[in-house]
């Protein structure tokens, strides 16, 4: 039976900046879909304003198009608060890891 | 693209909302005409009706519409007259009576136009019911993750 030396573990590809995904100034991988997720949200969010006013003001007549364009930007925010919850749980295991 | 993908089907359910909405307005139109005589084309009114149109992108699901599925929806392609025969009433005394004493109507049925009033309104809930579902079948994906 060939057990491996413990030194081997060294070999193992590890998320470093040596190998891997490389962190940029710009914001990595990671970053990118995050900023891009948030904006979409925000974009939902400032539709619904928009409707909410076009409303208010006259500009716009159907009530239905306004309560969807809540909806969607409430579902839209839900989703993203599962996904930030879910990432934060992630981090936290992670950070409670016995070294 | 995102979200306005993702959440398509209430783009779907929005036109049905907004077409409904617009059946709704002309049959209100039809039963507020019922008795007009005189209209800017000249004659008495006629019954108008909504003519819709279902939208399909097959093609390209998801880059021009928004829609993931290149479902559309429906609109309304315009509103039509009813060019059935307007009915004749006696009344001499009528400022638009012809000369045998009997007055054109408009062809507005109001039996008709009830039942076109209660199917609006139901299908008109029936397209806020799809939303509404849409937001339960969502909310619920959503606690697979809450676990």
């Amino acid at each position: 039976m060939n057990v491996n030396p413990a030194g081997m573990i060294g070999n193992l590809p590890m998320a470093s900046p040596l190998s891997g995904v490389q962190p940029t100034t710009n914001g990595g991988m990671f970053g990118n879909v995050v900023e891009k997720f948030i904006a979409d949200t925000n974009n939902q969010q400032l539709q619904a304003d928009l409707s909410v006013q076009r409303l208010a003001t006259g500009e716009s007549d159907s009530v239905h198009e306004t309560m969807l364009a809540l909806a969607k930007a409430d579902l839209s925010l839900r989703v993203f608060m599962e996904v930030r919850n879910k990432v934060i749980d992630a981090y936290q295991e992670v950070m409670r890891m016995q070294m | 693209m995102g979200f306005d993908t993702s959440l398509s089907a209430f783009n779907i359910s929005a036109s049905g909302l907004t077409a409904e909405r617009l059946r709704m307005e002309v049959v209100a139109n039809n039963i507020a005409n019922a008795e007009v005589t005189r209209t800017a084309e000249g004659g008495p009114y006629r019954r108008k009706d909504v003519i819709f149109e279902a939208v399909m992108h097959p093609d390209k699901p998801g880059v021009r519409t928004g829609q993931s599925s290149g479902l559309g929806g429906v609109r309304s392609l315009g509103v039509v007259e009813d060019s059935s025969e307007l009915p004749k009433r006696h009344a001499p005394g009528h400022p638009d009576a012809d000369a045998d004493g009997f007055v054109t109507m408009p062809n507005v049925n109001l039996p008709i136009e009830m039942v076109n009033l209660i199917t609006t309104t139901r299908a008109y809930e029936a397209n806020l019911k799809a939303a509404q579902s849409f937001v339960d079948m969502n909310q619920q994906a959503l606690s697979i993750v809450r676990g």
